[in-house]
């Protein structure tokens, strides 16, 4: 999220809690006690401070002495004050809301650093690993193509293996560019009504299922969908990739489709070994990763972020026949165009 | 002496690129003129008057863009653009610009050589006598009498569906965008309404492909259109 969007949204829920504690001490039953209301104010700013930065919280620290004032020093409805005493009880509720609030913000920007330290750390192994891994295969066939008494068959070899890995190079960094593309906030949908027939279908197109019998089941009446046809695909083929990557060889996949409540509902399923219900939720983490199976642990992180940014859920449940069902939900927004029926 | 290859001009930047190019090329019977920049390759262009172009849309001195329009004000050699991913929109705007097909990096030999015939091809087949009969596979099209057939079956094609496959057919392997299709078929006030080409192209699908979801011939050339492949 982009700073100025965080700021903004700061000030606003500043605002709304320095309003919501005005209304709640208005509503305190019998006497007003001012103490009472200092407090819920205090807790405003507290809640503030949690989740935004500098800025939103001393406004809302200064706002809430203000509208404390304001609504609840005799006399009412104005700044002026009456007792002089309450001058007091102003300056000690403003240096208890700084103090509060930097503290608490300085608490939670210890764990944001650690946490992306900690994303830092994961993703340089990840690519020092998984960027290099490929690229040592690739030096070491093209250095080997030069020996010119390599027979013609080790020659083509070689040469398939650089044009192997060159593709795993380029679809990994695709994923990492694809992350920071959706951690970054840059994901601008650009929706469009279209059949989720085409996606599926040049989804299938990019990847590689070797041999695999795909099984697809799209109603012929499935609504239109209003998506980013680009984003799904990539989340389509993601799941199919897992799919290939992680069941036996030559074992089914299935692609299905329907339509339920305002959304339409995915399915990618193979006959693998499962998921364990424990690491079910896991696995749409960052550089999680199943099993010693090669890759940077995003293809699904990148999945639930896209899925997520079209107001969808994703989820895997155990299939009944064995193996695992990615499910996704794309919720129908808006209304479809209507298209004249040609004769 | 067999006759010589078709000449392209190839305007790319980076010398590794047009190392690889020009062994793909020469060792497949093109002949070949190559520059670094947009300015050097218009001068070539008047100069040799090549029979394709292949156009880098990454060159350091003018917009990919630029280069095609000014190409277009004298000369219909078929032009086809280098794009790097991430520029959606600059080979769009090629496409519709004037440019007859692309290819995204990273792209194999095989692609490149497949697109540079379809595009001689069709440059060739424009200047002559239009075709009357396109046959694919089963499928049949015959021009004159707006029929469809599958084997001995007749197709029944409601008339925007015709007017979209002969399209497509009339550019055989070449990419279509979405615009100018939408140009072609529903009129030019309906560019922008690309849902009405992908509903149309599903029903199209539904009835000339055996498995819709998985076309072999109406293909999908994502967020820039469709290509009626033959080969498969």
């Amino acid at each position: 999220m982009s700073r100025n969007r965080t700021l903004a949204e700061g000030l606003l829920v500043a605002f709304a809690l320095v309003a919501l504690a005005t209304l709640i001490g208005r509503g305190l039953p019998g006497q007003q006690r001012l103490a009472d209301v200092v407090m819920v104010y205090l807790l405003g700013v507290v809640l503030v401070s949690l989740r935004y930065g500098y800025l939103a919280s001393s406004v809302s620290a200064i706002a809430s002495v203000l509208c404390f004032d304001f609504f609840f020093v005799p006399p009412h409805y104005t700044f002026a004050v009456d007792d002089p005493g309450h001058l007091v009880t102003f300056a000690v509720m403003l240096v208890v809301a700084f103090v509060i609030s930097t503290l608490t913000r300085r608490a939670r920007e210890q764990r944001l650093r650690a946490e992306s330290e900690q994303i830092r750390n994961a993703l340089l192994s990840s690519i020092s690993h998984d960027l290099r891994t490929p690229l040592a295969v690739v030096t070491g066939a093209a250095s080997t193509l030069l020996d010119e008494r390599l027979p013609a068959e080790a020659r083509r070899e070689m040469t398939e293996t650089i044009l192997k890995e060159a593709e795993h190079l380029e679809r990994r960094l695709e994923n990492l560019l694809g992350m920071t593309r959706v951690e970054g906030g840059a994901l601008h949908l650009r929706r469009q009504w279209q059949p989720l027939e085409e996606v599926v279908g040049t989804a299938l197109a990019r990847t590689g299922l070797e041999g695999r019998e795909v099984e697809i089941s799209l109603p012929e009446d499935l609504p239109l969908v209003s998506i980013d046809a680009g984003l799904i695909e990539q989340v389509l083929v993601n799941l199919l990739e897992n799919a290939a990557k992680h069941t036996p060889a030559g074992t089914p996949v299935r692609v299905a489709a329907r339509a339920i409540d305002r959304a339409v509902e995915v399915e990618v399923a193979d006959r693998g070994p499962g998921i364990p219900e424990a690491e079910a939720r896991r696995v749409f983490e960052k550089f999680h990763r199943l099993s010693d199976v090669p890759g940077v642990g995003l293809g699904l992180a990148i999945c639930s972020g896209i899925v997520g940014a079209h107001g969808g859920r994703i989820w895997v449940e155990p299939r009944d026949e064995g193996g695992s069902s990615f499910r996704f939900t794309l919720p129908l927004v808006g209304t479809p165009p209507t298209m004249e029926r040609e004769p | 002496m067999t006759t010589p290859g078709p000449l392209v001009l190839l305007i790319e930047d980076e010398s590794p690129m047009r190392r690889i190019l020009r062994a793909a090329l020469t060792a497949n019977g093109y002949r070949l003129v190559e520059t670094a920049t947009a300015a050097e390759g218009l001068t070539q262009a008047r100069a040799y008057n090549p029979d394709l172009v292949l156009l880098d849309l990454g060159l350091p001195d003018r917009p990919g863009l630029d280069v095609i329009r000014e190409l277009r004000t004298w000369s219909a050699a078929p032009i086809v653009v280098i794009s790097a991913s991430g520029q959606e929109q600059a080979k769009i705007d090629a496409l519709d610009g004037g440019a007859d097909d692309y290819l995204t990096k990273p792209f194999g030999t095989g692609e490149l050589l497949a697109r540079l015939r379809v595009a001689l091809r069709h440059a060739e087949r424009a200047s002559g006598e239009p075709e009357a009969v396109l046959s694919i596979g089963p499928l049949r099209l015959d021009f004159a009498s707006r029929v469809v057939t599958d084997g001995d079956r007749e197709i029944h094609l409601t008339p925007i569906e015709y007017k979209l496959f002969a399209t497509l057919a009339r550019n055989v392997g070449k990419v279509m965008t979405h615009r100018q299709l939408l140009r072609e078929v529903w009129g030019p006030s309906h560019v922008g309404e690309t849902q009405y080409l992908r509903v149309y192209m599903a029903q199209l699908r539904h009835k000339l492909e055996r498995d819709p979801a998985r076309p072999r011939h109406l293909v999908t050339e994502p967020g820039v259109g469709y290509r009626l492949r033959t080969e498969s």
